[in-house]
Formats: structure tokens, sequence, C-alpha cells
């Protein structure tokens, strides 16, 4: 397989992997938590890596998955004490532990291939040189089977869970009363997002993860009525942009993941104006921002 | 009245929020295959009695119990007051009725067809067949009742819970609720509602429970619904207001 061929399946699958938590983070009106865990995880990442001194072993991974959900739940913490409200909450809590991230980086791992730069942007035209040796054989850039991996967890997450994720979305107090902890879900999303971010994270950085969570879910709510024609809406909307961003980068020479979160705006842009010329929208709140369209 | 025909018993129930008491040292019993009405002013702890009741909220003191029903556990349904769910969620009125089924089918099994045939039945019963296919948002407000009526039913519970299941509804629908409520007593079910209307207390429910903090009176409509008892509620309510 060519390494541009390559890029672009990456690019496919961790937009694609990133769509599924973020219908569920866009209908639960938690768009601004994946941008808070996809920093937070950075210091679960540099911890773990203090911790077992690899930058390619799994702990790094579980350790990002983890910050992503002390993050949610530190969040509520402070939430819960009524000091402030959940945004402020939000705004106090993932810069904190961000910059702790950014500090020990610059400070401890400076040698290490973990400098600032790749991590808030990624570096995807990098990922094929990357390449996953299996008994002394290279099978493929590594980043095509963390990619592949994660929209296969998140596929599975999401059809085991299905029922209990939608009843603890749309109604919890009903959920409750069946014996479906709105908790256990809750933190088992965050844990998915969480997981997906850290996968998506090497390839776009943790700044545009949060494009590729929140906009392919955003505009497929704008399309359809029902909840699994969006779950595929968001993907395919997802894939897309990772193969048009990445033409569109080679196009004008300029950063791909870039491209690519255009691309997820542009997506969005057209669904609004879809949405509103059917008259779909009308009278619909557009959840994932601020945005409200009156009858 | 012997213990076997409580439908719920509540023993020195105290709720509070911050401190501030929601509901005091509450005993209640209620009765088995009866309507209740829960009635008190705003802020009595009407809905703080169904959710303490349901297990939602943490309790200072006291316990609530259902007694088993032919030697198993009762179910008990609920029928949520219309704001505490998300309108705009991507769902049908259908995928909303067999949610009833959800509790049955516990983690992971999927709803089947048989699953959804009785959701199907139950939008038949509530009138709601037409709309089975509609996101739940496009209903008036009458429409989207009926729909959790038929979910609740589609629960198949022995107890139900409602919290303010009129309010907000049209004549003919309160009408076909009502029906159904009564359908629900001539299959021995108990229903537990939180009603606001007085007038029509005496032509919907059996038994009523007026609470203002506390249990001012509990017991059949026509012995308690009386000037005497609403005004001790109802009055407690402006004292309580202005402390």
């Amino acid at each position: 397989m060519g390494a541009e061929t390559e890029i672009q399946l990456i690019a496919a699958l961790t937009a694609a992997g990133c769509a599924i938590p973020g219908v569920f983070l866009v209908l639960r009106r938690m768009s601004m938590t994946s941008d808070s865990i996809t920093h937070t995880i950075l210091l679960g990442i540099v911890l773990a890596f203090f911790a077992v001194n690899d930058l390619s072993s799994p702990v790094l991974l579980f350790g990002a998955a983890l910050m992503g959900t002390v993050t949610v739940w530190l969040t509520e913490l402070l939430t819960k004490t009524r000091l402030v409200s959940e945004d402020s909450a939000t705004g106090i809590v993932f810069p904190l532990l961000f910059s702790i991230a950014v500090i020990l980086i610059t400070r401890y791992a400076g040698s290490a291939h973990l400098d600032t730069d790749s991590v808030l942007l990624g570096e995807l035209a990098f990922a094929p040189f990357d390449r996953m040796i299996v008994l002394g054989t290279d099978i493929g850039a590594k980043g095509l089977y963390i990619s592949g991996g994660l929209l296969a967890l998140n596929i599975i997450f999401v059809s085991v869970f299905f029922k209990e994720l939608t009843v603890v979305s749309f109604d919890p107090v009903l959920a409750a009363v069946m014996g479906f902890s709105p908790a256990v879900i809750h933190y088992s999303l965050m844990t998915a997002a969480s997981l997906t971010a850290v996968g998506a994270f090497e390839s776009v950085g943790s700044v545009l993860v949060t494009a590729f969570m929140i906009a392919p879910a955003a505009a497929a709510y704008l399309l359809t009525d029902d909840l699994k024609q969006m779950l595929v809406l968001a993907v395919l909307i997802g894939a897309s942009s990772g193969l048009l961003g990445y033409h569109t980068a080679m196009l004008f020479d300029v950063s791909i993941a870039g491209s690519m979160a255009c691309w997820t705006g542009i997506f969005f842009v057209a669904a609004a104006g879809f949405g509103i010329f059917s008259g779909k929208v009308k009278g619909r709140k557009i959840k994932g921002g601020n945005v409200i369209l009156k009858k | 009245m012997n213990d076997i025909n409580h439908a719920v018993e509540v023993t020195r129930l105290t709720v509070a929020y911050d401190s501030k008491p929601v509901l005091s040292d509450v005993d209640l019993e209620l009765p088995r295959g009866m309507l209740t009405a829960v009635m008190g002013p705003n802020g009595a702890g009407k809905t703080t009695l169904i959710k303490a009741m349901l297990g939602l909220i943490p309790k200072v003191e006291g316990q609530i119990s259902f007694p088993k029903i032919n030697g198993r556990k009762p179910c008990i349904g609920y029928v949520p007051q219309s704001e505490s769910v998300d309108w705009d969620f991507p769902v049908s009125v259908l995928d909303v009725v067999t949610m009833g089924c959800y509790g049955r089918l516990g983690w992971v099994r999927r709803p089947k067809r048989e699953d959804r045939e009785l959701a199907i039945q139950m939008l038949k019963k509530t009138g709601m067949e037409n709309f089975a296919n509609r996101q739940i948002s496009r209903l008036s407000g009458g429409q989207q009742q009926r729909a959790f009526i038929a979910r609740a039913l589609a629960q198949k519970a022995d107890i139900y819970l409602m919290d303010e299941p009129f309010k907000g509804v049209d004549k003919s629908t309160e009408r076909s609720i009502i029906e159904i409520l009564k359908e629900l007593r001539r299959e021995g079910k108990t229903v537990v509602a939180v009603h606001h209307d007085l007038s029509t207390v005496s032509d919907y429910f059996d038994w009523v429970t007026l609470i203002n903090i506390g249990v001012v009176a509990n017991g059949e409509v026509k012995k308690v619904f009386t000037d005497e008892n609403l005004s001790l509620t109802y009055r407690a309510a402006r004292v309580g207001g202005i402390s």
C-alpha cells in the first residue's frame, strides 16, 4: 500500500471513529466536553510516559483514557459544589490539567519525541513512517491499525449498548427507574470518547479532534430524525471530510488536519442550509451550540 | 386495612435539598388496585414524593417499600413530567413507546419484534397509532402525553407512578387518559398520580393524599376530600411561603 493511500485511509478512519461518540456528545449537550477531554488526555499520556518511558507503550492509551474520565469527573465534582456553573467548571478544570501537561513536557520530555507542536496539531503526513512490524514483517502503518481499531471499538460499543445509550440520553429518569445506571453509561461513553481522542490526536492533534467529534454529528443531526441514520450519516460525513481534506491539502500544499477540519465545517454549513430550506429545523434547537432557529 | 392490600408503604420519610426539608416525617400507606391522587400546593413535595418512591433521590431518613404481589416484587411503571425528557432527541413515537419494554429486556438484549408489536398495540390503545413514525417534538402536548402513557402501558407494571399526567393536555386527551387509568384499575393495577385540578378529583380518583411537606390527610376521596382538609393543606402553603 502506498504512503498516500495509507494517509487517506488513516484520515477517513480517524474522522469516522470520532463521529460515533460525537453523536452522543452532541445529543447529550456535551460538545465542549470533547474539547476538554482532548486536551487533558495529554496529561494522562505524559504521566504514563514518565511511568513506562516508552512512547509506543499501550499504557499511554490507558493513562489518557483514565485522565479523560477523571476530567469529566472533576468537572462534575466542581459543578456540584455550586460554586461555579458547569461551563465555568469546564473552563477551570481542563486548562489546569492541560497546562500541567505542557509544563511537564517542556521541562522533562524535551529530548523525547513528545513536543507540544505535534501534540497540538498532529502530523498525518508522517504517519506512514511509523510502521507496524509483526514477527519481522511490515504489515502497514501503525496509524492504520490504531484508527481502524478505534473505529471498530466505537462501532461495537454503540451497537452493544445502543438501547442503553438511547434511553439514558433521552430520558435518564426512566433509565434509572429501569435499572440502567445513567452514571455507568455516562462514564463508559466518556471512556470511549477519551480513547478515540487519544488515537485521533496522534494524527490530527488535540485541537482539531473536537471538529471531528462534533461537526459531523451536528451536521447529521440536521439531516435526520432517526438516531441510527444520524450515526451512519455522521460516520459518512466524517470519512468524506477525511478524504476530501487530504486532497485539498495536497492541492494547496497546506495542513492535512486543518483541511479535514475545514471540510467538516463545510458539511455542517451545507447541512444547516438543507435543514433550513427543507423546513426540517424550523423551531428546533440545534444542540452543541447556541444557535436557535425559531419559526 | 390489611398489610397485603397496600401498594406502597412509606414510613417516617424525610427528604431535604440543601438541609431544607422538602418532605418531613411522611407516613403513608397507599391502597392496591386504586387510583390515588397526590395533591398539595406548589413546593409541597409531590414530585419529590414520587421520585423518592422511585428511589431517584437520597432520603435523609425513612423507608419506602412495595409489598410483594403474589410472592413477587411488583414492577413499577413511571410517567415523567413532560419537562424531564429531551424532546429534540432523534427518536420516533414508536421508539419511545418501545422503551417501555427495556426494563424487562435488561442490559444488552435488544427489543424484538414482539416488543415492537406490543408498542404498536399500546399506541392503538392511546389513539396514537397514526403517529408512530413521528419525531416526538412534532406532536402536540396532548399527543406527547398519550405517547408517554403508551410507554407506561408497555412497561406492563403493577404500580404506576405518574407526575401530573393531565398537565398541558386538551380535554379529549384528558378523558382518554382517565379511561385508560380506569381500565388499569379494572385489571387490578395501582395508579398514583400527582394531580392539580380540585374539580375532577371526585370523578377520577378513589383515594387522595393531601400533602404539604408532611401528610395532611390520606384516605378515600369521599372521606378525606373535605373543605376542611383542603384549607389545611393549602393554607399551610401560604404560611410556609412567608416564613
